[in-house]
């Protein structure tokens, strides 16, 4: 069986926009939508910075009745999904299926209702709270939404969420188990709760005197990530049925990697994120001299930017001096699950633009880090393959390669 | 046998809980390493030392933590501010 799965409708809300339009504007111009925290006081927090959306209404995308029986992860993803759908531009088939990535799922809702019940008592807990929480939540308001009965599952792999469902959605195709899949990732987790652990973990940027400048990776003088929520969403579908209907194709996938590091739960290892990259380029069928850009997960710890920097080296040998490489969290902050998923939309639109994304708050060259990390200014570039890596603690890794659409 | 003040005593007890050996196996010498620890266990000491003292433990300081002798030794830097 030859089936081939292309991308053919994106959609994204970010803290630097709520729209694909919005977000790519902002992403080729270098700009960062990290803040001080505005969802809650945070001064009492070593860091008081994250990547939170403000403009963003659900009531614009889904009924009053319904909205308030919604987590904030349901809302993100439900707008993104509007998007991609409108942008893919076809009736969805009743067989369509729904893989959609979450790394901790409700938790806005989870962190709320224990609050109250701690505050006032079990009687005040939502009697829909379990299914806002659930992870999978997301998808049956989306097959809801649309009528949709097909294939799918929710993907819980920490940071590689977006990336694993999005590569589970292409075998799924490619395989013949169904034509059209929505694919991608979201998570919110910018709640007093969970943010204190992020806190309680050291792992996040303490530069709170500036939000826009904090999250710095790859450069000597980085300090640790940003904490941001996010969705983005993708409708892959089966080549054949995409030309039958003269779809907009933004670009075909072509390779998945998937692989765990068997050894430390936070920690990233090198060999399981090479291994994950090698496999996606041998299901790709290409030499890595073929990668055009590298997307990077580059979160701005001091050890994820050193370890991965390692490992592309030690799949690319000595083209890995020459490849671009670059990461979308110096402008809009870790994403957790959905960061996979923005990534690959946006490397659809780099392929569509021949642009390649900046890494900004790059001042500093670090020794351990000493590719091309296409400092602080987008470049323009031919673009036919992007490999995109994504890596979670649990040491989950998701590579995913994308490639400009020829018949 | 080796004399422990009240404060090394505590930073101690809070070892022994997090690493679940035996008081006696932590002396001065005592490395988290060598007891059976690792950087997550030594991040939740740290934790603890700082709900525990009421203190606030900077990353610089933080990293330092490998040690009883470290150990105690940020402890009491903090305590002291």
């Amino acid at each position: 069986m030859n089936r081939r799965a292309v991308i053919t409708g994106i959609g994204t809300v970010t803290c630097v926009g709520i729209n694909r339009d919005s977000f790519w504007d902002a992403i080729i111009n270098g700009r960062s939508g990290i803040k001080r925290i505005s969802f809650f006081e945070p001064s009492q927090h070593r860091t008081q910075i994250a990547g939170e959306i403000r403009d963003f209404d659900p009531l614009k995308y889904i009924h009053s009745k319904e909205v308030k029986d919604m987590d904030r992860i349901s809302h993100l993803s439900i707008a993104a999904t509007e998007e991609a759908v409108d942008n893919a531009g076809g009736k969805l088939s009743k067989d369509t299926g729904i893989i959609i990535g979450t790394g901790i799922g409700g938790i806005t809702t989870d962190d709320i209702e224990h609050s109250l019940y701690n505050l006032k008592g079990p009687r005040y807990v939502h009697p829909l709270a379990i299914p806002m929480i659930m992870c999978n939540a997301t998808a049956c308001h989306i097959s809801k939404r649309y009528g949709l009965m097909g294939p799918g599952y929710t993907v819980v792999t920490a940071c590689t969420s977006g990336t694993n469902a999005i590569g589970e959605a292409y075998r799924l195709i490619k395989n013949g188990y169904t034509n059209t899949i929505i694919a991608g990732g979201v998570d919110a987790s910018i709640t007093p709760g969970i943010f204190s652990a992020w806190c309680a973990m050291r792992v996040l940027s303490t530069m709170n005197d500036n939000p826009e400048g904090a999250c710095k990776p790859f450069s000597k003088d980085r300090g640790g990530m940003v904490l941001s929520e996010g969705a983005g969403i993708v409708v892959i579908e089966e080549l054949e049925q995409a030309l039958k209907r003269s779809a907009n194709i933004y670009a075909e996938i072509i390779g998945y990697g998937s692989s765990y590091d068997a050894s430390h739960i936070t920690a990233p290892n090198g060999n399981g994120q090479a291994m994950a990259m090698e496999i996606a380029l041998k299901e790709a069928n290409l030499p890595p001299s073929e990668v055009d850009y590298i997307s990077a997960h580059g979160t701005g710890t001091v050890l994820n930017d050193k370890i991965e920097t390692m490992s592309i080296k030690r799949v690319f040998s000595n083209k890995a001096y020459s490849i671009p490489i670059s990461s979308l969290k110096s402008m809009i902050g870790h994403t957790l699950g959905a960061s996979g998923a923005i990534g690959l939309i946006a490397s659809c639109l780099s392929i569509r633009d021949n642009i390649v994304p900046p890494t900004i708050n790059y001042t500093t060259p670090d020794p351990e880090c000493d590719l091309d990390y296409v400092p602080n200014k987008a470049r323009k570039s031919n673009l036919n393959v992007i490999m995109l890596n994504s890596f979670g603690f649990g040491g989950s890794n998701g590579v995913l390669i994308i490639k400009r659409f020829t018949l | 046998m080796e004399d422990f003040d009240d404060i090394e005593q505590q930073v101690r007890n809070i070892i022994v809980e997090q690493l679940q050996v035996d008081v006696r196996n932590v002396t001065k010498d005592s490395t988290i390493d060598g007891l059976g620890g690792d950087s997550l266990k030594a991040l939740q000491i740290l934790s603890l030392f700082e709900t525990h003292f009421n203190i606030s433990i900077s990353d610089e300081d933080a990293i330092k933590i490998n040690s009883f002798k470290s150990a105690v030794e940020v402890v009491r830097k903090h305590l002291k501010k």
